[in-house]
């Protein structure tokens, strides 16, 4: 059997064209901060809706020398994350690393990592639905208009009923924002928490939508408004009094699970944990260091 | 058996370095980049002006030409005039990127050979308030650029606060010719100046220029 390694593959897996492409939209988008600029999405060995946009993306961009994470709801260890994670780092070689701050890419599902981003490095989003005027106009091509015209009068409405049928903002994720005082953009599933970190940050932040064929950016330095009212304001999920399980974190985004206790007198409890487990992997090693170092 | 990749070659290497270099400029106006020298390029054809033979910014044209496919259109401008489709220089661009050579406002891509040609700027495609991604990109030799000496004052996103930049030897026109084409945001040409020694700074629309 042969041991020779069969060179099947581009660097970065599409073509020299294909990627050009994705580069020159890149730049527009760069240009254009919050708007939705049309590609030609290609076909890749994961079916689209599953991180193609982000992924091309990071193909696009990705260079010898790059170190990439990628994580999916936090977690680098997640199925699709390791798919991902493997896909490019056998059609490129890269250094690969779970912690946020040794990347130069990440690419993310789902969630902007606890620990702040540096101006060197590139946040690649994965996005499902891209149009944040989907709610209020489920044609496209008037939507498209919509932005054109910054008609965005009919969102606002949403977010009035919003109020009015529940008595609060009632959007969990995909939190609409206006970007550089310009154009609406959906901030992917991020949640709430996530949504102030893209404003005025340092890092450029890349967003990818394969199924729909769209890519749209957030430079650094620029301002992200979270659409609200002077009554009903924008809030995050933060709980006063949550505390990670792990590793103690009273500032982080958490998710929650059931544990089955058979101890317990319910069978078992909620547990709450960090999202990003880099994040709360370091706390807990430095909590242990800490524990173990003679007083 | 392992399935592997192909190594990149020197003009693919060359392609990725010098869009991260625009990328990290075009995402950070102000932000001076070092365009990498485009070794697998020799003897660029030089046009000619007043029977004086003149040499292409290779770090701008070959920077130009790592974006450009079958899908793009281009043109290119010297001492405000557009250059021939015909000529030496576009049929040098065309075989290596495939792209289609254009009039001014059909173009995607321009390279500017010299400042006093942003007097054009104004012809090109700036898009449509449906389709603004639609413009034209700009990439303009220019002689100097540096931050020790600055000559503008930039503001925008990308730019926390404001960012001084240098930019030399650019006919006094020259900023006024590039605000004129950003009137009507989104719609608008975003322009890529890069001097001599292949230093890049660029000029995205959403960019606001004033002199120091």
């Amino acid at each position: 059997m042969s041991t020779t390694p069969e060179q099947l593959y581009n660097f970065g897996f599409i073509d020299e064209d294909s990627k050009r492409e994705v580069r020159r939209q890149i730049l527009k988008a760069i240009a254009l901060p919050g708007h939705q600029v049309p590609f030609a999405s290609r076909d890749l060995p994961i079916a689209r809706g599953w991180g193609t946009g982000g992924l091309q993306i990071t193909m696009a961009i990705i260079a010898a020398d790059d170190t990439l994470k990628v994580i999916d709801q936090g977690v680098d260890e997640c199925v699709n994350a390791v798919n991902l994670r493997r896909l490019l780092q056998r059609t490129t070689g890269v250094t690969t690393t779970v912690d946020t701050t040794a990347a130069s890419i990440i690419q993310t599902r789902h969630r902007i990592p606890e620990e702040p981003m540096r101006r060197d490095q590139i946040l690649v989003l994965q996005v499902p639905m891209v149009d944040p005027l989907r709610w209020v106009e489920p044609n496209l091509e008037r939507a498209t208009i919509m932005h054109g015209e910054s008609d965005y009068g009919r969102m606002w409405v949403y977010m009035y009923e919003s109020v009015v049928k529940a008595g609060d903002l009632r959007i969990a994720t995909q939190y609409p924002v206006i970007v550089a005082g310009r154009y609406m953009m959906d901030t992917t599933p991020i949640p709430r928490w996530d949504v102030m970190r893209l404003h005025n940050a340092e890092a450029l932040f890349l967003f990818g939508a394969g199924r729909e064929k769209r890519i749209y950016a957030v430079p650094p330095y620029t301002t992200i408004e979270p659409l609200q009212f002077e009554d009903f304001r924008f809030k995050t999920e933060f709980v006063a009094g949550q505390i990670c399980a792990r590793c103690g974190a009273q500032d982080a985004f958490l998710t929650s699970h059931f544990v089955v206790d058979s101890d317990h007198p319910d069978g078992g409890h909620w547990r709450s944990s960090c999202s990003d487990t880099s994040f709360c992997d370091k706390r807990v090693l430095v909590n242990a260091t800490n524990q173990e170092a003679p007083k | 058996m392992t399935t592997t990749f192909q190594p990149p070659s020197l003009f693919e290497t060359f392609c990725t370095t010098t869009f991260r270099v625009l990328l990290d400029c075009m995402a950070r106006p102000g932000t001076i980049g070092q365009i990498p020298e485009p070794s697998m390029f020799t003897q660029i054809p030089t046009i000619t002006f007043d029977n004086q033979p003149i040499l292409a910014n290779r770090f701008a044209l070959t920077s130009c030409l790592s974006l450009l496919d079958q899908e793009t259109r281009f043109a290119q401008a010297a001492n405000n005039t557009w250059i021939d489709a015909q000529s030496e220089i576009n049929r040098w661009i065309q075989l290596r990127s495939n792209c289609r050579l254009s009039d001014a406002p059909n173009a995607l891509f321009v390279y500017l050979w010299d400042s006093a040609s942003s007097a054009l700027l104004h012809e090109l495609n700036p898009g449509t308030l449906t389709f603004p991604e639609q413009s034209c990109t700009a990439f303009v030799a220019v002689p100097e650029i540096n931050d020790t000496e600055p000559t503008w004052r930039l503001r925008g996103p990308g730019i926390n606060g404001h960012c001084d930049v240098g930019v030399h030897g650019v006919v006094a026109d020259f900023v006024n010719h590039v605000n004129i084409t950003r009137t009507n945001f989104p719609l608008g040409i975003d322009i890529v100046c890069i001097d001599a020694h292949g230093k890049c700074i660029a000029l995205p629309r959403t960019c606001q220029i004033s002199l120091k």
